[in-house]
């Protein structure tokens, strides 16, 4: 009924590629299955796909690829994909490749590099600079 | 000025050092009110020291203290010693080695390459060193390592490199005004803008199962600094860069594995003026390599100097203990290098910083004669000690590195 109800809204689907599983693979799907919310194999292999294309399309969108129009905007793009990374958020935080009070907040900037630059400045003694300066460190190649 | 107290070392209360060994000798990590990147020409870069010594890389990063609240500005200094051995990776059936691979050629580094019967890179001035490309891998796997260390996630990252250069690579030249100024020599300088200013290392690493990770490192800026720079940085500036010692010079007694160093600075007006006594650690490690009951076994200098520090070697599969030959080998090399050490400190006038990874293969014998010294710890010299020895150039570089961004 559910799956009835996703094609109306959606729209009719076609059939565009015959997929070639690995074994490997198999073995993960079979982890995934019983969490995924589809009446058959072609219906839970469209969810995977689907969200696939999400994060592809995001990954773009964040390297300035534009959308189309009138199908999908940038902020509805982006709230899909942050509930994506907040549901990822234990595991990342668990493998140490990020920090929750990170994944919390909005995050302007793109990448670690640039996420502690918001930190606020510390005043340094700019006699220091010179001193470095007059012991040979003149200049930044 | 200088604090009262016996740890490892005593040095100017408030100092960069004095700061790193109370923490480190607590078991803690060294943290400091200062954020962890720097502005240079606009860009945001994540400031990286590289003390490149001829017994190992030495590097220092700072990260954001993640148990720091978000309205506090606190970040921890991390470092590591990577030893300078280089094998290009063979297949492993079983357990595998950290394994790097750039520009096409997967390769171990430090322990690993050590393990394998790796080589020892190349020794002398920076302009050769830099010129084998598996120097500049050993670099960037070097990198890769100090940041993966410091928690920093793969992914790739714009950094501002500071490189401690052998002292005599710094000389005197006068500006367009006819000043005369300490600056880099211009051989050097044409090898670090050919070399690394601009370098974008691809590196993929892949750790003892098989787990890759995809890094790439950019470098933005380079700004080279004389080794002994990072020695004075540490022991008279605050890490907010204010002086903490009214000491006007110092002479740093710098044993390295390579040489033993002697730098002369004067602050005002700015002098270095450097010499060599003679080799570094590297006397003793040779002593050892030549061992008769260590025949065949050790097979390069690399080798020889991580002996020394381990006290082990393998043998026919085994690890042996050769604290009897190190015993030997420090006995007869070692007694010649505290000379060296005890005739520099005598003389000097000025106030004395011993330090060097050598520090801590010397340290019984140089603690036996510095008691029977009429100079005091403290108040004439400053005997570093403990992992400081060996990484001391590079935390004092990274700061450095700050200052100096700071003040442009």
């Amino acid at each position: 009924m559910k799956q009835r109800e996703e094609k109306v809204k959606n729209g009719p689907r076609r059939l565009i590629a015959g997929l070639r599983v690995s074994e490997r693979d198999l073995v993960l799907l079979a982890v995934v299955r019983p969490f995924c919310d589809g009446d058959s194999e072609a219906e839970i292999a469209h969810r995977i796909w689907r969200r696939g294309l999400e994060v592809t399309l995001a990954e773009l969108v964040s390297a300035g690829v534009e959308l189309p129009p009138g199908v999908l905007t940038e902020q509805q793009l982006a709230i899909v994909i942050h509930r994506h990374v907040q549901l990822c958020a234990p595991l990342l935080e668990r493998a140490g490749l990020v920090v929750r009070s990170l994944m919390d907040e909005p995050q302007p900037m793109r990448d670690a590099t640039l996420r502690v630059a918001v930190i606020e400045e510390t005043a340094v003694d700019p006699l220091a600079g010179e001193a470095i300066e007059r012991l040979g460190g003149t200049e930044f190649l | 000025m200088i604090s009262a107290e016996q740890r490892g070392v005593v040095a100017p209360a408030g100092s960069i050092l004095d700061l790193v060994d109370r923490a480190w000798s607590d078991g803690a990590a060294a943290a400091f009110p200062l954020r962890p990147t720097v502005r240079v020409g606009g860009a945001t870069l994540v400031p990286v020291a590289i003390d490149n010594g001829n017994d190992a890389l030495k590097g220092a990063v700072l990260r954001r203290d993640p148990g720091a609240p978000d309205s506090e500005t606190r970040s921890l200094l991390t470092t590591i010693r990577v030893p300078t051995a280089f094998a290009l990776a063979q297949t492993i059936q079983g357990r595998q080695e950290v394994t790097y691979s750039c520009d096409g050629v997967s390769f171990w580094v430090g322990e690993a390459a050590l393990v394998h019967n790796g080589d020892a890179l190349r020794l002398g001035p920076t302009i050769q060193r830099l010129d084998d490309e598996r120097q500049r891998w050993f670099i960037g796997a070097g990198i890769v390592e100090l940041l993966r260390s410091a928690g920093f996630a793969p992914g790739e990252y714009a950094i501002a490199l500071t490189l401690a250069v052998p002292n005599t690579e710094i000389v005197i030249e006068r500006d367009e005004k006819g000043v005369e100024q300490l600056t880099l020599d211009r051989r050097t300088r044409d090898s670090l803008a050919r070399h690394l200013k601009g370098k974008s290392w691809e590196i993929r690493r892949d750790d003892d199962e098989g787990q890759p990770e995809q890094w790439t490192i950019r470098v933005a800026t380079v700004l080279p600094q004389a080794q002994t720079t990072g020695t004075v940085v540490a022991l008279t500036r605050a890490p907010n860069g204010k002086l903490v010692s009214d000491i006007a010079g110092l002479r740093v007694i710098d044993i390295g594995g390579g040489d033993l160093h002697v730098c002369e600075v004067t602050f005002s007006p700015a002098q270095m003026i450097n010499r060599r006594p003679g080799d570094g650690t590297i006397r003793i490690a040779r002593a050892l390599r030549t061992d008769r009951a260590l025949a065949g076994v050790i097979h390069n200098d690399v080798q020889a100097q991580e002996a020394l520090i381990r006290q082990t070697v393998k043998r026919a599969s085994r690890p042996v203990s050769i604290e009897t030959e190190v015993q030997r080998a420090v006995a007869s090399k070692g007694n010649a290098m505290v000379a060296d050490v005890l005739e520099e400190l005598r003389q000097s006038s000025q106030f004395v910083a011993i330090t060097g990874g050598g520090v801590l293969l010397l340290r019984s014998l140089l603690t036996d004669v510095l008691q029977h010294e009429a100079k005091e710890p403290g108040r004439d010299y400053v005997l570093v000690d403990g992992p400081l020895a060996s990484q001391l150039n590079a935390i004092g570089a990274l700061f450095g590195l700050i200052f100096r961004a700071a003040g442009k």
